[in-house]
């Protein structure tokens, strides 16, 4: 172990000396921050120092020459507010004259903003322009982005800057609703603007709400008899600008959840507690704000009833609208979840029977997650989500002993999820993927009962093709075939719900309904076959007949020559 | 021969109480102008009505003119009553070759001129022969009660209630209220069995009665000398009518075998089919109507269709000579040309 030497006087004046430049530098350092000049203003709202200081903008001193190449992130390495700089003090003078009639702050600095600045985060929707009567944007202020604005001009109206925490649970939200006379002046105002100032309008013209007179300011508070903007959007007239993500659902819900205010629509009013059990509610009352809400589903401004081809809830557009989100990879990788639901369902039966052959009774993605209660059905669930529409087969489905099984196979275990197919007896043999043998081996007393199954039924299909191969015969020969056709489809009825039996796995139960199905299409086959012999018979006497007219007219030709003569 | 005294004392005993032998030789023994050509046209529309309604009176034996019953009541016609899908498939094809026919035998009439004095009522109860022809087939369309019949009377109905002022009045005559019902097809039966057989009997009867008191007229090229040549009615001409009347039954008989009378599901009227359309003679009226505005199709038909009955009291000139004719010929040539393009052109859309 080494030994601890006494310190000498050497060690001690070495570190004095080292202590004594430490607190040189340090004053030197200081005295040269305390020499850079202090900044004369609040920066509040004003984190982008070269936005002014680059160019020397607004008389902002432009910053010296051996600047060149810093960043907004290092101005306060040297440069602090000075002491007086309070909170309310204004920009530097603005030299130009440009901002017109906009009101200048009391000490001359920047145009105050003169309106409240609720709803209105891009100034530049109107300023740009000039649209409804704002100041355009002075030519020297080429360049600058909307987020620019705020760094000199400050609004002269008090803001209510307080937002309510958003409760886990959201209540409906008591929204104005003011009383309008029939009036709109939002509407009125807004449809005479362009681009994003006119299309909320635009959509609202053609939406239910207009039809059902739910005007602008039932939702977005204010004034809608005042002509003028700064008292029809003025925070006192109760304006709340573009309603916060979060409490969307519950402004919805204040008329949506209201009976007595949907009763004369015939409209459910559970919307808005289903939505706040669903996924979407759940993670949004967290503060995810990535979720779908009314107005994200229900076309914005735009929505319209449920039935309507042209909107994007319409049964029809419903996969396409959960697509959306659902199918962009990027939105659902936080959450850990597949984005090729869309493409698989597509090409599924109900995909097909749905969106190409546009048959309605098709289920869509709400069919089985629930509308405004979107979550997915839990694995013990399916067999009940299916059996929704499937409801004999479900029957079928309970009586076995794969549904007494726990964590037994269900509908999506031999049909898939949302790549269901086609059905085909080709799943009663093989031991592929959703294949009976994938779970029973052979010579298993399982496989044994799949194998009688399958012959049952595949005999009952063959048979059944059959009658209507001689049914499509008769009908080439012209003969009338609607009664076999008929006594044909009782046939399918038995081969359908001997397919639907099988669910239960009891071959004796499935063997009674394809014998049923194997007896009807022999009769419609014989019937069918009496047809043709009936067809083939006609035109046999056809010739005799027109053999026999034909020895008239020569007879009578014989006759008439004999006249003549 | 016993048997000859036996069967001439019954004609003894008739003729000396109806006196028939009179009559018949009244109509029979005439002579006709021997180069007349006919085309057999006329006597063969005769024959086919003859068949409908020999066919007729056998079907109606069977039929069941209610909307419950009507359809099983064809049904069995054509499965298990004797001949009867025979009775009801000649039925059905004679309808058609009795509207050719008779459309066949407008035009020949119409070309040779043969409307002009003195046999300008013949033509006037001729054209009114047609549109009952047509009647018929109308309303015999919709007896099956299936849904071809069902849908073709609505879209054929529709057509009728297009007509300005009148229409909606119409449409309700026709379909006993707004929409084709039961009550259409009692309607429907009722005029098809009583009163277009008695309305067609009875021109019928006033037409060959012309036809009979007038002669027949000659083609216009005939030198005067031929026009006067004779040849005897019976038996000479109704040997070769006779002749084309087995013709006649041969064709019945050979499309009746093939391609007999068919049946679409039972009416439905919940259950609109994809391709609704009138019966064939109404294809180019149907056409029109989807091509050009409804009051102009519809002017132009009533226009039409004046036209051609009152043709002999505006084509009022003597000559008979197609070279004077020349625009009736190319005027009938255009008409027939439109109304054939639109029916295919309707078929086939």
């Amino acid at each position: 172990m080494k030994e601890k030497k006494p310190m000498t006087q050497h060690h001690l004046w070495r570190m004095l000396a080292v202590a004594a430049v430490g607190v040189i530098v340090i004053l030197l350092t200081t005295a040269a921050r305390l020499a850079q000049p202090p900044i004369p203003h609040d920066l509040t709202g004003r984190q982008d120092c070269l936005a002014c200081h680059e160019q020397g903008v607004n008389g902002a001193p432009k910053f010296p020459a051996n600047h060149a190449g810093r960043t907004n992130d290092m101005c306060q390495g040297c440069h602090h507010p000075a002491a007086g700089a309070a909170p309310t003090s204004t920009p530097p003078v603005v030299p130009t004259a440009t901002a017109g009639a906009a009101p200048t702050s009391a000490t001359g600095g920047p145009p105050s903003i003169p309106h409240d600045v609720i709803g209105r985060d891009d100034c530049l929707v109107c300023h740009a322009t000039g649209q409804a009567g704002a100041p355009k944007v002075p030519d020297d202020h080429a360049g600058r982005t909307k987020d620019t604005c705020r760094t000199c001009h400050q609004p002269s109206v008090t803001q209510p800057t307080t937002v309510p925490p958003t409760p886990a649970v959201l209540p409906p939200t008591p929204i104005p609703h003011p009383a309008a006379g029939g009036k709109n002046s939002c509407a009125d105002c807004h449809r005479t603007l362009s681009g994003k100032l006119q299309q909320p309008v635009t959509d609202w013209e053609g939406s239910i709400h207009a039809a059902r007179n739910v005007g602008c300011a039932d939702c977005h508070g204010g004034d809608p008899t005042s002509a003028d903007p700064n008292g029809s959007m003025a925070s006192a007239a109760g304006y709340i600008g573009a309603p916060d993500k979060a409490s969307i659902p519950a402004l919805c819900g204040s008329c949506h959840a209201n009976v007595e205010m949907m009763r004369q629509y015939d409209l459910p009013t559970d919307q808005l507690s289903k939505y706040q059990e669903s996924k979407h509610g759940q993670l949004l009352a967290k503060g995810d704000r990535n979720v779908a809400t009314c107005f994200d589903c229900h076309d914005g401004h735009a929505t319209r009833q449920t039935n309507d081809p042209g909107t994007s809830v319409y049964p029809l557009n419903v996969p396409a609208l959960c697509a959306r989100c659902h199918a962009d990879a990027a939105l659902m990788k936080p959450y850990g979840i597949p984005t090729n639901q869309y493409d698989l369902f597509k090409s599924s039966v109900h995909g097909i029977a749905l969106l190409k052959n546009q048959d309605l009774r098709a289920p869509s993605c709400a069919t089985c997650h629930g509308t405004h209660g979107a979550t997915p059905p839990g694995f013990e669930e399916v067999a009940n989500v299916c059996g929704s529409c499937h409801s004999a087969t479900q029957d079928y489905f309970l009586k076995s002993k794969h549904a007494s099984v726990a964590d037994g196979p269900k509908c999506v275990t031999c049909h898939g999820r949302y790549d269901v197919g086609v059905p085909s007896d080709d799943m009663f043999t093989g031991n592929g993927q959703r294949q009976c043998g994938q779970c029973h081996p052979a010579g298993s007393p399982q496989a044994e009962t799949v194998k009688s199954l399958y012959t049952a039924i595949h005999q009952a299909a063959i048979t059944y093709d059959q009658a209507g191969k001689a049914i499509a015969q008769a009908a080439s020969l012209q003969m009338i075939v609607g009664p076999e056709e008929e006594q044909l489809q009782q046939a399918k009825t038995s081969l359908l719900t001997a397919r639907a039996a099988q669910h239960t796995g009891q071959l004796a139960d499935v063997s009674k309904l394809t014998g049923q199905a194997v007896s009807i299409s022999q009769q419609t086959i014989q019937a069918a076959e009496a047809k043709v012999a009936e067809s083939i018979f006609r035109r046999k006497a056809m010739v005799v007949a027109v053999v026999m007219i034909g020895l008239v007219i020569v007879a009578l030709v014989i006759v008439k020559r004999a006249l003549v003569a | 021969m016993q048997t000859n005294n036996w069967t001439n004392r019954v004609g003894q005993w008739f003729e000396e109480r109806a006196g028939v032998s009179e009559t018949v030789a009244a109509l029979l023994h005439v002579d006709i102008p021997k180069n007349a050509q006919t085309l057999y046209l006329g006597g063969l529309a005769l024959f086919f009505f003859g068949v409908q309604a020999a066919t007729g009176t056998l079907l109606s034996l069977y039929y069941r003119g209610s909307p419950e019953e009507a359809y099983d009541s064809i049904l069995r016609i054509m499965n298990e009553v004797r001949f009867g899908w025979l009775i009801r498939s000649v039925h059905a094809w004679s309808a058609n070759l009795m509207i050719i026919a008779v459309v066949l035998h407008l035009l020949r009439v119409f070309v040779q001129a043969a409307y002009k004095r003195p046999r300008e009522m013949t033509w006037l109860i001729g054209v009114l022969l047609l549109i009952s022809t047509l009647g018929f087939g109308f309303t015999g369309y919709l007896l099956p009660w299936d849904q071809r019949a069902f849908w073709a009377t609505t879209v054929g109905s529709e057509i009728a209630g297009s007509i300005p002022v009148i229409g909606q009045q119409l449409l309700e005559l026709l379909r006993g209220g707004t929409d084709v019902t039961g009550v259409t097809l009692t309607r429907f039966q009722g005029v098809h069995m009583l009163i277009l057989p008695l309305t067609l009997a009875g021109l019928l009867l006033l037409h060959l009665f012309l036809v009979h008191r007038q002669g027949l007229a000659v083609p216009p090229q005939t030198p005067p000398e031929k026009a006067k040549e004779k040849m005897p009615f019976w038996p000479n001409y109704l040997l070769d009518e006779l002749i084309a009347w087995y013709l006649g039954l041969a064709l019945l008989v050979i499309l009746a075998s093939l391609f007999p009378a068919g049946l679409e599901p039972k009416a439905s009227p919940l259950s609109t089919p994809a391709h609704i359309k009138p019966e064939w003679y109404f294809l180019s009226l149907y056409q029109a109507l989807k091509l050009a505005p409804r009051i102009i199709v519809l002017l132009a038909s009533f226009v039409g269709l004046s036209v051609v009955f009152f043709v002999p009291f505006i084509d009022r000139g003597p000559s008979r000579d197609p070279k004077q004719r020349l625009g009736w010929l190319i005027a009938a040539v255009v008409a027939v040309t439109v109304i054939a393009g639109l029916s295919v052109w309707g078929a086939i859309s």
